[in-house]
């Protein structure tokens, strides 16, 4: 304590009246160095962030029951309303929806003038009242209207599937507009319908199907109060994801029940390969700044190799020298998140809400965690304490009659 | 107050050089001692050894009784800061400190981070800088900068006082203005200073010579003066 007293006056003063350019260096590089670490781990947190809540809101709710799988595949799970019945009366489910799902094969003949465009695509029967407990279909309508429940000649098309937004794609139907006619064929025959809206979520997949009403959807699958799949939303603060899973599990062992965490499995690959991606840039980044710290600490230190000999030689023992050298990095690495923090939570996470970086997976901004940001923190002080401990030692090894003449 | 046995100081190379050969002397307390000799005599190699800021080859060290080579490396800063003074050529204060904190900061040190404002105020009235407390190093003159660095040495009130060359970098006026200083402690506190110096005219100052001459103590001035350099 008594040494540490010593050399936080003789780290105080130096900071108080050293190099001012040398300190403004220091701070910028660490909290570019902050910034670097907490921009790259947030988008990809971001990224995840945005995958995992479109499919959520999008697709398949948080647990989402599918038809029986095994002994005998079935296509539908039947009587609808009395198993999502069943199902809200599990504590902590606060809605449930149905869906159709068929596959159909859209034609759209853009100019009029016979040359149709064909692109398969899912359809959706949704039935839009009940649709909001559990989906955001609603608000992903970007153009036009959600379709007429009791019309079944209309249709709400995807972004993606509509086309026209960025060229020609053999994936899309090259730019369908809202009153435009699309021809669907199905197994069941083809039907013609009206194009009333056009959707848009933030998870690129979605935009490729298309949504008719519910009704229209047993029309043309020739069934009746049954659903391809029935998602949930339940409260997290009430029962946990894998315990509800468990109950319906065992309320219907013969349905296929999963939570949207397991449904993601396949995506979960390429969040692992995010995360992965965050570390590497984050250890690259801890390391530049462990560097760029040592090497100005150094050069700081050998720059006063005459000083630190003297210091020396008057009785000033190495480690009131080695802490106050210490003492100084951390000081320049707390400036440094603090300035870091500032152009990360002040300027680019607000700026990223307002204005989304988009990609295919949908708009990103900045997720960032409390690990993470604590991880970043730590990282930058360990780097901190480094460059101030490993020059300073190395300059307080020498004689101190090679530090004074040099 | 120190005593000195056959001291030697042999720097390791191709061509190995012997900057002390065996160099025996003792100064009693309260004595102002000058050691001169011509340029690579092994003056400042023997001000190095009696400071423990190098560490000699050979020989035996005692001051105020400590057998000081035998101490560690902690022992020795140690004992720098609380038995030694030391006055080096050049003004070597550190700049980010005020007058007063370069002349208190030692005693900080050496009390656990308490500070004597008193007693460094007091030391830098007595060399005469009194009014100059708050101004940092590069804005005191050379002269000035030089007795802040002789406060300093002196402010955990050291058994022995070296100065290595300590007027070499003044002008005529102000080296008067430091032997005059180190000539008042002398008398006035009854400090014991061995000081180097190339100037003949020093010798009015201090109590004694000691003369040196290729690593080895002459018996005399005469000896040297042969040589026509000092």
């Amino acid at each position: 304590m008594k040494t540490f007293r010593s050399a936080f006056f003789l780290a105080y003063k130096t900071i108080t009246q050293g190099n001012k350019s040398t300190a403004i260096l220091l701070v910028c590089i660490l909290s570019f160095s902050f910034l670097n670490i907490l921009f790259i781990t947030g988008i990809l947190g971001g990224l995840g962030s945005s995958i995992t809540e479109g499919v959520r809101t999008t697709a398949t709710g948080d647990i989402q029951v599918r038809p029986q799988e095994e002994p005998t595949k079935k296509d539908f799970i039947e009587n609808q309303d009395i198993v999502r019945a069943q199902i809200e009366t599990i504590p902590g489910v606060t809605a449930t929806v149905r869906r159709y799902s068929v596959n159909g094969s859209f034609a759209y003949d853009k100019e009029k003038d016979g040359k149709y465009t064909y692109v398969s695509a899912n359809v959706n029967g949704i039935d839009i009242d009940e649709e909001s407990g559990v989906f955001k279909t609603a608000e992903t309508i970007i153009e036009g209207r959600m379709f007429n429940p009791l019309r079944k000649d209309e249709i709400v098309l995807g972004s993606g599937l509509a086309g026209g937004g960025s060229g020609p794609s053999d994936r899309d139907l090259g730019g369908v507009t809202i009153g435009d006619k699309v021809l669907v064929t199905f197994s069941s025959g083809t039907r013609t319908y009206t194009v009333v809206g056009i959707s848009e979520s933030g998870l690129g997949p979605a935009n490729s199907q298309a949504f008719v009403s519910t009704q229209e959807a047993e029309s043309i699958l020739g069934t009746f109060n049954a659903a391809s799949s029935i998602s949930l939303k339940m409260n997290e603060e009430k029962i946990e994801i894998n315990e509800l899973r468990d109950r319906l599990q065992s309320l219907f062992p013969t349905l296929e029940i999963k939570s949207y965490i397991e449904l993601l499995a396949d995506i979960g690959t390429l969040l692992n390969a995010f995360n992965l991606i965050g570390i590497f840039v984050s250890v690259i980044s801890i390391a530049v700044a462990t560097v760029t710290i040592f090497v100005l600490v150094y050069v700081n230190a050998i720059n006063k190799k005459r000083q630190i000999g003297i210091l020396r030689a008057i009785g000033i023992t190495p480690s009131i020298i080695v802490y106050s050298y210490i003492l100084q990095s951390l000081f320049y690495a707390v400036c440094g998140i603090a300035v870091g923090s500032i152009l990360v939570f002040g300027i680019v996470q607000p700026y990223l809400n307002v204005h989304p970086i988009q990609l295919p997976f949908g708009g990103t901004s900045l997720v960032l965690t409390q690990f993470q940001i604590s991880y970043s923190v730590l990282a930058l002080m360990i780097a901190g304490f480094l460059g101030g401990l490993v020059p300073s030692r190395i300059v307080t090894k020498e004689s101190i009659l090679q530090a004074i003449w040099g | 107050m120190i005593s000195v046995k056959n001291l030697e100081k042999t720097y390791p190379g191709a061509v190995p050089t012997f900057a002390l050969r065996g160099v025996s002397f003792d100064i009693k307390k309260g004595e102002f001692v000058a050691l001169m000799g011509r340029s690579g005599c092994g003056k400042s190699t023997l001000l190095h050894q009696l400071g423990l800021i190098d560490t000699p080859t050979a020989g035996s060290i005692r001051i105020g009784g400590t057998d000081v080579l035998h101490l560690s490396d902690e022992e020795k800063t140690q004992f720098r800061l609380q038995r030694l003074g030391y006055v080096f050529q050049e003004y070597a204060l550190i700049a980010e400190f005020t007058a007063l904190e370069n002349v208190g900061f030692p005693a900080s040190v050496l009390h656990g981070g308490v500070w004597d404002k008193d007693k460094a105020t007091k030391l830098l009235g007595l060399v005469g800088l009194g009014h100059r407390l708050d101004h940092y190093p590069k804005e005191l003159s050379g002269g000035e900068q030089q007795r802040v660095a002789i406060a300093r040495a002196l402010i955990n009130d050291p058994e022995v006082l070296f100065a290595d060359e300590a007027t070499a970098n003044l002008d005529t006026e102000a080296s008067v203005v430091v032997l005059k200083l180190f000539q008042k402690l002398n008398k006035e506190l009854e400090q014991t200073i061995l000081m180097i110096t190339h100037e003949p005219e020093d010798k009015k100052y201090v109590d004694r010579v000691i003369w040196m001459k290729d690593g080895l103590l002459s018996d005399s001035e005469s000896s040297i003066l042969k040589d026509k350099e000092i």
